[in-house]
């Protein structure tokens, strides 16, 4: 069978019944499925209570430094670590965090 | 060029020296400055498009922004980590605000997400014969999508497209909405739970639904 030669994000908008909008310049998208698959394993690791990203940030000094030390956030802070694993914003905080102790 | 010596406080040092007036809170204040430009330069640098010159100009903003909200907020330094760390967190969050607002300002959330009117569940082919697993996957998978379209809010499933597909930032889908960082999080949080109460009344699992997403 011949590759479809369509542009991906007209594949997508296609599939998507055109609820994709227009692409945002320089802002590429996750494909449809990649982003079911993700939203899927989101939704199943729901839990009833999730810390919020202020309750995060409050501790988020207290762990980078122990996690520069050596120590494992897993175990440091299982709450923070797994808000970390939701929230893009709250993790990039705590990884350019996490530099400076590291380098201090 | 060798960076300036700064003189060693403690935690309480650095707050009470912070707060008092004068020589004192002057040197603390330019000492502070210049750890915080110094951590933004090693944490941010190489996420930032610009030379190291353009970079320090706007950390020199960054910080200045910090230092009012660290001089503000000095009361609420629990002691829980050293001063510094405390301070270069809230000066991360000052920069990484400032850097993704700009990098998103040209980018609507009408860009991102068309109409209500215009969503429309994807088709998804009937499950062909083969390994039940695999079956299961289509299902749950158009299932998944369908609730995304017919159970979500509004702003609910705005929110999760342009987190989710676009990777647009919570801060800057918040900044749109006219809401907070950590009330969209709550918004995603319910409706994550939405989905999966909808899919679980479907039958399927927490297992299952985990074998299915990874």
């Amino acid at each position: 069978m011949a590759a479809d030669r369509t542009p991906l994000f007209s594949r997508l908008q296609r599939a998507a019944g055109g609820m994709l909008g227009r692409p945002p310049l320089g802002h590429p998208q996750m494909p449809l499925r990649m982003f079911l698959k993700g939203t899927g394993a989101m939704v199943a690791r729901t839990g009833k209570e999730e810390m919020s990203c202020d309750e995060c940030f409050a501790e988020l000094d207290r762990l980078v430094e122990r996690v520069a030390g050596g120590g494992d956030i897993n175990a440091l802070g299982p709450l923070v670590a797994d808000h970390l694993r939701r929230c893009g914003d709250c993790y990039e905080e705590y990884a350019v965090l996490l530099h400076i102790a590291r380098t201090d | 060029m060798p960076e300036a010596a700064f003189e060693e406080r403690s935690n309480r040092q650095w707050v009470a020296d912070l707060q008092a007036q004068g020589a004192a809170g002057d040197a603390a204040i330019a000492d502070l400055r210049r750890i915080l430009v110094g951590g933004l330069r090693r944490g941010l640098l190489r996420r930032f498009r610009a030379s190291g010159r353009e970079f320090d100009a706007q950390a020199e903003d960054f910080v200045q922004e910090a230092l009012l909200k660290i001089l503000d907020q000095l009361d609420s330094f629990r002691e829980e980590s050293r001063f510094t760390t405390w301070a270069h967190k809230i000066a991360v969050r000052v920069a990484l605000t400032e850097l993704r607002r700009k990098r998103w300002q040209d980018v609507s959330l009408d860009a991102l997400a068309a109409s209500p009117d215009e969503v429309r569940p994807m088709e998804f082919a009937d499950p062909a014969p083969g390994p039940a697993q695999a079956a299961d996957k289509r299902a749950v998978t158009a299932l998944l999508h369908r609730y995304i379209h017919n159970e979500l809010t509004e702003r609910q499933r705005r929110a999760l497209l342009a987190v989710g597909i676009y990777g647009m930032p919570l801060e800057e889908v918040a900044r749109r909405m006219g809401s907070t960082r950590n009330a969209m999080y709550k918004l995603l949080h319910d409706a994550r739970r939405s989905l999966q109460r909808k899919l679980t009344a479907d039958g399927f699992s927490r297992e299952q639904l985990l074998r299915v997403f990874g």
